[in-house]
């Protein structure tokens, strides 16, 4: 694009002013503050700002002294080549009121008001896209240089700045990413970054949310477990209460059981006892014998002694009974005592004539003859003593022979008499039993004496069973107890299995033992279980709060890891481009710049490198025998270095559209030689773009293809200087 | 004439994830919301206070919660009003059941013998209230999932006479496809047959009456919203049970007991001049018994800084809880392109590139890369030409 004239309106100085522009290279010339300045902004603004721009550097352009509703307004004509290499015209009126601006382009017929759309059209045809831009690029300013030899840093940030895209380079915002990633990044326990205090808050609230659920779940499960709990309590104090029952009825079925044994004795005994009393009072009813038996028996032994009685005298007095006693020869004891005598004497005197001659120690015959002396003596002795017992028995003999004698001699009559008197007697006695016959009475007496005695029998039994209770109230007893029996019966019954179940009593109290026993358990259990859920200091609503904090912090993570992820790739993209960017930067300015740094130090550089980390420009020193870094060359080579790169750059950046190119002086520091050389270094430039150089100077003036002349500022304060007050 | 006051789902103590620091506030509303039906039912005297189910969201709620509701208890029972309450699916009757662990009826200073308050159980599933000549039916189970329907045996169960039946129950009503997994489901039909005057129904959160073969029923829905999407939430109803000539009438009101709003609304980030200009067009709009979800959407000016969290600090004492998402997405670039061979040129066209691609794929991890990737190059672009942007 070339611009072929430009109209400025209430822009600064310039209340109406057009200017011509030369396709080539044009001069703008003028002493300072002439306003050089503010056509180069006034270019940039028409090329690059939105009409309807409200920005406050606007207002800054309203002309000192025009009217309050002046607003700036500029207009430029110019010529443009599409694709197919024609050309065409255009003209484009922008009007800077604020909110209320207006633009027109006129491109080859079409006319568009549109800001938006005017401002697309022209950077598509300038290549322009943005304010920045154009200042990084096309637009370059004298200050741009100053400095540019201390500072290498500078120069490349310039160079950078160049190729970003905008106005300045990419360092400023890397720095501040990696700034931005270190706070979130950071983890030291001391100064940890955002994202740890958010992990770090999401694990804690995590662990305390876990803890708090774990208790409620804690909660649950022992209130399920005492409701548990107090069931079992609840069923053991009923097993226990039934098993005490059904022990009392055990222990009533034994109270019973021996109760009833002890009625059923007692009827036994009662019952017996009137079958005996009954059987007793039969039996004297009924006895054989009217007379007692004491008498009876009497009376009989009587009639045995008179009936044997008469039987002895009746056999006397059948027949002479003759006695006859065989009278042992006379006197044999006469004999047997002459002989003992005899026996005595010759032993004493054996014995005496022994113990004599003994005594006189006469002769020694030993014991002997005493001792057969002593034994002849005994014998006759022994002998002595049968004779006497043969006298005694032949007495007694005698005196039985004596009485018999005069038994037979009293006579007859008498035993005759004893026989009457017995028979007498016999049927007395025979009368007073009221019998035939002794044999009858002795019949009678074995009759009555057993039956006596059966009475007897009876009545020691009765005694055995009734002691010395009363008769007559034997049967009520009775009855008495087998009421009893069957009342005990009936209660037994009515206590069902348990009665007939031997040994239930036992039983049933270990049972109940043990059931206290499970009682207690089942009561410590439960107690334990209440303990448990009265102890657990869970708050569900605490840990409602912490679900709900945790949510919080879950999602302040997410969006910083996020956010983190973000930078991290912006970071990352940024780099990419940039090292694409300066890889192709760098190769084609080492092929550019070569020419161009050749031709302004007349050979004296041939060779340059570019470092495509960070664009710094080495040229080999022919002198030092090396490369050395641009910064090193003097001031005036330095910023023709810098301007050939820079131009190089634009070249690069713009491709085949040509934006205009406008200068602030930036050879002001070169002196002729330089400036002529670099003069034409521009001049070729402007074989391919739009030159405009806005210079004081005229040394330039041979080789432009226009010039323009701006005169100074008129206005002179003419306020008198103050007198200089005397030394 | 009978009189009632039905409500149910209070939730006590539940939580809400999605209300960060409003989640307590919110609770005590819950509450607030149940004590406020109880100043209802004095107000208007009723005779019956019923509670259909989940009157507290969980069974392990704590003993000061247990100990406010018994209050409230103890207050209509003063005003000599009776309450009979179900246990729900939040609030079980299983072991650990908190009816079991408290007895509410004690706790309101009344005794077992009176049927001041009463809780219907599976070993006691319904009341005879003789002095409002009424018996409240309310089958429930001591599991979360019921085995069959409770108003499967509910004619055939044997009570003392009675002039008004009312069923208590928190189910489901069954609809093909939806209730399939619910825990406990009933049919329209059985509603038909079940011989009640009333059916006080809780478990859905948005109140509703409905008739079947001349059996009202009604979800009182719950007296506070608990979530969003609640909007038929915050009410409860008063029921008057009426015979006239013969003829028996049940009218149903609805009364709102409950505050909190909540609502949303999308911002098109398209119009948005500035952060605070966003925080004065919401401010507009602040009540602070409102509950608002803000999604901006739509396309980002490049221009715009915005951090949500910012906006929703600013606002927060304004509202009961403002939630701000940003869900618009940046721009692709706009107006010219700087040139391929500077950086910005390169990054912008390279990002751009993988935008698209990951855009055209059509999967969704691909277009979350993608959104990301649509943030990195707003935010590269802002960098790189030097504009303030707040990291």
């Amino acid at each position: 694009m070339r611009i072929s004239s430009l109209a400025l309106t209430d822009v600064r100085r310039y209340r109406d002013q057009e200017i011509e522009l030369a396709p080539g290279l044009t001069i703008v010339r003028g002493p300072n503050e002439s306003g050089k300045s503010t056509l180069q902004r006034a270019i940039e603004l028409a090329l690059t700002r939105r009409a309807t721009s409200s920005a406050a550097d606007l207002d800054a352009l309203v002309p000192w002294d025009g009217d309050a509703e002046a607003r700036p307004a500029i207009g430029l004509a110019f010529t443009y080549e599409d694709d197919d290499g024609g050309t065409h015209a255009g003209r484009l009126a922008k009007s800077f009121r604020g909110a209320k601006g207006q633009v027109r382009l006129e491109l080859d017929g079409t006319v568009i008001t549109d800001p938006a759309k005017a401002e697309e059209e022209l950077a598509a045809l300038s290549g322009v896209p943005t304010e920045g831009f154009f200042r990084s690029t096309a637009s370059i300013r004298h200050h741009e240089l100053a400095g540019l030899q201390r500072d290498e840093g500078a120069l490349r940030d310039r160079l950078q700045a160049s190729i970003s895209g905008a106005d300045r380079g990419t360092s400023r915002a890397k720095k501040k990413l990696d700034r931005a990633l270190h706070e979130l990044q950071m983890r030291g326990p001391k100064n940890p970054g955002r994202l740890k205090v958010a992990e770090d808050a999401v694990t804690d609230a995590e662990s305390r949310l876990g803890a708090g659920e774990d208790l409620l779940a804690r909660l649950e499960h022992d209130r399920d477990a005492l409701v548990v709990a107090r069931g079992r309590r609840s069923e053991s104090e009923t097993a226990l209460a039934e098993r005490r029952s059904m022990l009392e009825k055990a222990r009533q079925a034994e109270r019973l059981g021996s109760e009833r044994s002890a009625a059923n004795e007692r009827y036994e005994r009662y019952r017996e006892a009137v079958v005996v009393r009954d059987e007793i009072a039969e039996l004297e009813r009924t006895h054989p014998s009217s007379t007692p038996l004491p008498v009876l028996r009497t009376t009989v032994e009587r009639l045995r002694t008179v009936i044997t009685r008469i039987s002895t005298l009746e056999q006397m007095l059948e027949g002479e009974v003759h006695v006859s006693f065989d009278v042992p020869p006379e006197v044999r004891w006469r004999h047997l005592s002459r002989w003992s005598l005899v026996l005595v004497v010759i032993g004493i005197v054996i014995a005496a004539a022994a113990f004599g001659l003994d005594q006189a120690a006469i002769v020694e015959l030993g014991t002997l003859p005493i001792l057969a002396g002593g034994i002849v003596a005994a014998a006759g002795l022994v002998l002595a003593f049968v004779g006497f017992w043969r006298r005694r028995s032949d007495r007694i003999e005698k005196q039985l022979r004596d009485v018999e004698v005069d038994r037979r001699l009293r006579g007859r009559s008498d035993i005759e008499l004893e026989l009457r008197q017995s028979e007498a007697e016999r049927e007395d006695l025979l009368g007073r039993t009221g019998l035939a016959d002794p044999a009858q009475a002795e019949a009678m007496l074995e009759a009555e004496d057993k039956h006596v005695t059966a009475i007897e029998q009876r009545r020691a039994r009765l005694s055995g069973l009734i002691a010395n209770e009363a008769l007559d109230s034997l049967s009520m007893r009775r009855d008495t107890a087998a009421l009893e029996i069957e009342q005990k019966t009936a209660a037994l019954e009515a206590l069902g299995p348990i009665a007939k179940e031997p040994r239930a009593r036992e039983r049933l109290e270990v049972e109940v033992t043990d059931a206290e026993g499970t009682l207690d358990r089942a009561r410590d259990d439960e107690a334990n279980a209440r303990a448990l859920v009265e102890q657990n200091p869970v708050d569900a609503e605490e840990v409602a709060g912490l679900a709900e904090r945790l949510a919080g912090w879950k999602d302040e993570l997410a969006a910083l890891r996020r956010r983190d992820q973000i930078y991290t790739r912006t970071l990352s993209e940024i780099g990419n481009a940039e090292q694409a960017t300066m890889q192709r930067a760098t190769r084609y300015l080492e092929r550019r710049m070569v020419v161009d740094i050749a031709r302004i130090t007349e050979g004296r550089y041939r060779r340059v490198r570019v470092d495509d980390a960070n664009l710094g420009i080495e040229v080999y020193s022919p002198e030092r025998v090396g490369w050395v870094p641009v910064t090193e060359l003097s001031q005036g080579t330095l910023d023709v270095v810098y301007l050939a790169a820079r131009l190089g750059l634009v070249r690069l950046v713009t491709g085949d559209r040509r934006p205009p190119l406008i200068l602030d002086d930036p050879f002001v520091t070169l002196d002729d030689a330089r400036a002529s050389r670099a003069l034409e270094l521009l001049r070729e430039l402007a074989s391919d773009f739009q030159v405009i150089y806005l210079t004081t100077s005229d040394r330039y003036d041979g080789l432009a293809d226009q010039v323009v002349e701006l005169a100074g500022p008129v206005a002179v304060d003419d306020h008198e200087h103050p007198e200089v007050a005397p030394a | 004439m009978l009189r009632l006051l039905h409500t149910a789902d209070v939730h006590l103590g539940a939580r809400h994830a999605d209300l960060g620091y409003a989640a307590a506030a919110q609770r005590e509303r819950q509450f607030a919301a149940f004590r406020a039906s109880v100043d209802l039912a004095i107000a208007e005297k009723v005779d019956l206070f019923l509670v259909a189910g989940d009157l507290f969201d969980s069974n392990v709620q704590p003993r000061r919660s247990v100990e406010r509701v018994a209050a409230e208890l103890a207050r209509l029972a003063q005003a000599k009003i009776r309450s009979v309450l179900v246990p729900g699916t939040h609030d079980v009757y299983d072991r650990s059941s908190v009816y079991r662990a408290y007895s509410l009826f004690a706790m309101a200073g009344t005794q077992p013998t009176d049927d001041l308050v009463t809780v219907l159980t599976p070993e006691h599933p319904w009341v005879h209230l003789a002095s409002l000549d009424a018996v409240v039916h309310g089958p429930v189970f001591p599991t979360k999932r019921a085995p069959y329907s409770p108003l499967r045996d509910l004619a055939a169960v044997q009570t003392p006479a009675a002039t008004w039946k009312i069923g208590l129950l928190h189910a489901a009503i069954a609809i093909p496809g939806r209730t399939d997994h619910d825990e406990v489901v009933i049919t329209v039909e059985e509603i038909g047959v079940s011989g009640l005057d009333y059916l006080a129904l809780g478990h859905w959160h948005s109140a509703q009456v409905a008739t079947s073969k001349g059996v009202t029923y009604a979800y009182s829905g719950a007296p506070e919203p608990v979530a969003v999407d609640q909007d038929r939430a915050g009410k409860v109803l008063l029921v008057t049970l009426d015979e006239h000539d013969g003829k028996r009438q049940v009218k149903v009101e609805e009364r709102v007991v409950g505050r909190t709003v909540f609502d949303h609304l999308d911002v098109d980030a398209a119009t948005l001049a500035s952060q605070p200009a966003l925080i004065t067009r919401l401010q507009s709009a602040a009540n602070p018994d409102l509950v608002l979800d803000v999604r901006l959407i739509g396309v980002r000016p490049d221009g715009l800084d915005l951090e949500p969290a910012e906006v929703e600090a600013a606002l927060k004492d304004s509202f009961l809880r403002i939630r701000v998402r940003d869900q618009s997405h940046p721009a692709l670039t706009g107006g010219a392109l700087p040139p391929a061979e500077t950086i910005t040129g390169a990054f912008i066209r390279n990002v751009e590139g993988q935008i698209a691609d990951l855009e055209a794929s059509g999967d969704e991890v691909a277009a979350r890369e993608a959104e990301k990737l649509r943030d990195v190059l707003r935010l590269g672009r802002l960098l790189l030409a030097g504009q303030e942007v707040t990291l």
